[in-house]
């Protein structure tokens, strides 16, 4: 009760006295101190969007949902309330500049990528329809469909002959990751599905793609992938640093499969929850970063 | 109104167990809740199962009210719990998927009711989802224990209504056991209600 209560306190009132204080000893507004003082990344970005999100500024607070063209403009607009001169701080128009392509950047993408799972996978569609045999061809090179329809896609984990019907809640979303991991981590791809394809220890490579394409989706959605982008993206993250961000949880959910030699398929929610845990984990540390390193011994 | 006024200051907190036994026949307060508290919910052991795409996830997400549009296909099982007519519904929906099947059986043992999906647009499909169901019928586990088919995906224009597919299951040869068939649509949520009446409906006869 008493932290809700300092809590309300301390944003309402005491947070401006402090930093009307702390400005008129320095002569720096908030922002200009966030950019000097912590290194480019989650850390000063988290800031700054916190700064900005509070500001009682209707120019400040509106920098969030300025689209990339008018970002510039909109920094200068930030510099003239807040009255900052360029000479006086030279990097400070293009550390903001950074940190709000970073922040519009990443509800843009959440846009981008919504629209791409709400897209239903259709047979009608060739262009839907060549994603899905080139996923064949790149995981199974040295094998032919022997038709559209066939128990042959069971072979690289889907559930039935069919795999128009396995894609469902992550619509193309899913086959376009499952295609990106297979075309840019080829050696790693076939890998995991031979890991996959194990007679004791396997599981379905596709079905289960989908399902870590659920667990992305979901971490974007909450916006708990923000420290990941802000760390690893100088500017506005794009679709393929996302499907980059799937080939993590691809490669690292298969290794930690192998490693934890589960009873069966069948406890794969439970060993799905204690990976999704430790993503999680991961991306409460400010210098997170999720990138698919390939261990040299492949 | 009065009556507890009285109570709670005529007596100190902690003696108001004692005194509400004492006049328990009064129905003051406490001891209807005490009486609730006395008969927790009779928990039931339910099966989902079906071929895969048939929409058992969808159906499990919906008896939980959960968001159904994010589902992807069930590698394992999922299970939740739901509260319903005085039940503590406890649902096990197992995947479908072909190389899955045999595990289904690790499941059977003490299912008070099971629930099998069909996709009624899925008519390829009709004659291996029967064969399906007949062999769950013939299991030694499952005996006796009542079946509610869902004729699902009803909110699909080719989908097959649930007399047809009663015909074609031929469900009426069923003897053993109580079953009913209740067409459905997982998505938007039709049908499933009166899929669940019948299912505490017919716990209550078993355990009678």
């Amino acid at each position: 009760m008493l932290g809700y209560i300092w809590q309300y306190v301390y944003t309402s009132f005491l947070r401006y006295w402090l930093k009307w204080l702390i400005r008129q000893a320095t002569g720096n507004c908030e922002l200009q101190r966030i950019c000097s003082s912590c290194k480019p990344g989650a850390t000063r970005t988290a800031k700054a969007e916190y700064s900005l999100r509070c500001s009682k500024n209707k120019v400040v607070r509106g920098a969030l949902e300025t689209s990339k063209d008018n970002l510039e403009q909109c920094v200068n607009q930030i510099m003239q309330e807040k009255n900052v001169k360029s000479q006086k701080d030279p990097q400070f128009k293009a550390s903001l500049h950074i940190c709000l392509l970073q922040i519009t950047g990443y509800s843009s993408l959440y846009t981008s990528v919504e629209d791409l799972r709400k897209e239903v996978f259709s047979s009608d569609n060739p262009e839907h329809e060549a994603m899905l045999l080139k996923l064949w061809d790149l995981l199974m090179p040295s094998v032919k469909l022997d038709s559209r329809i066939t128990k042959q896609w069971g072979d690289i984990g889907f559930q039935g002959d069919d795999p128009k019907t396995d894609f469902r809640g992550m619509g193309l979303l899913g086959l376009i990751n499952l295609v990106f991991f297979s075309e840019n981590y080829t050696v790693e791809a076939r890998q995991v599905l031979s890991h996959a394809n194990h007679p004791k220890l396997g599981y379905s490579y596709a079905i289960v793609g989908i399902n870590l394409t659920e667990m992305a989706y979901s971490l974007l959605k909450s916006g708990a992938l923000k420290p990941h982008f802000y760390n690893t993206v100088q500017g506005t993250p794009e679709l393929q640093h996302f499907h980059q961000l799937y080939c993590y949880l691809a490669y690292e959910f298969d290794k930690f499969w192998v490693a934890e030699e589960p009873e069966s398929i069948m406890h794969f929610n439970q060993y799905r929850e204690k990976f999704h845990n430790i993503v999680k984990a991961h991306l409460l540390e400010p210098d997170v970063s999720l990138t698919l390193t390939v261990s040299s011994k492949n | 109104m009065q009556y507890v006024a009285v109570r709670l200051t005529s007596s100190p907190l902690v003696t108001l167990g004692g005194v509400s036994r004492r006049e328990g026949n009064k129905m003051g307060l406490l001891s209807i809740l005490r009486k609730l508290k006395s008969t927790p919910d009779q928990e039931v052991r339910i099966l989902l199962l079906g071929l895969d795409n048939g929409g058992k996830t969808t159906l499990l997400k919906q008896l939980a009210s959960e968001d159904i549009s994010h589902i992807t296909p069930t590698q394992g099982f999922n299970i939740k719990s739901v509260q319903s007519q005085g039940f503590k519904l406890n649902v096990w929906d197992i995947g479908g998927q072909r190389k899955i099947r045999p595990y289904w059986r690790n499941y059977f043992e003490n299912t008070d009711v099971l629930i099998y999906v069909i996709d009624s647009a899925d008519r390829k499909r009709f004659e291996e989802t029967g064969q399906e169901l007949a062999e769950l019928l013939d299991e030694e586990k499952l005996s006796g224990v009542p079946v509610l088919i869902f004729a699902n995906k009803q909110d699909l224009l080719t989908a097959a209504p649930a007399s047809e597919i009663a015909e074609g299951l031929n469900l009426h040869t069923i003897r053993d056991r109580m079953w009913q068939i209740q067409s459905c649509s997982a998505l938007t949520g039709e049908g499933i209600q009166e899929g669940m009446n019948w299912v505490c409906k017919s716990v209550n006869s078993k355990k009678k």
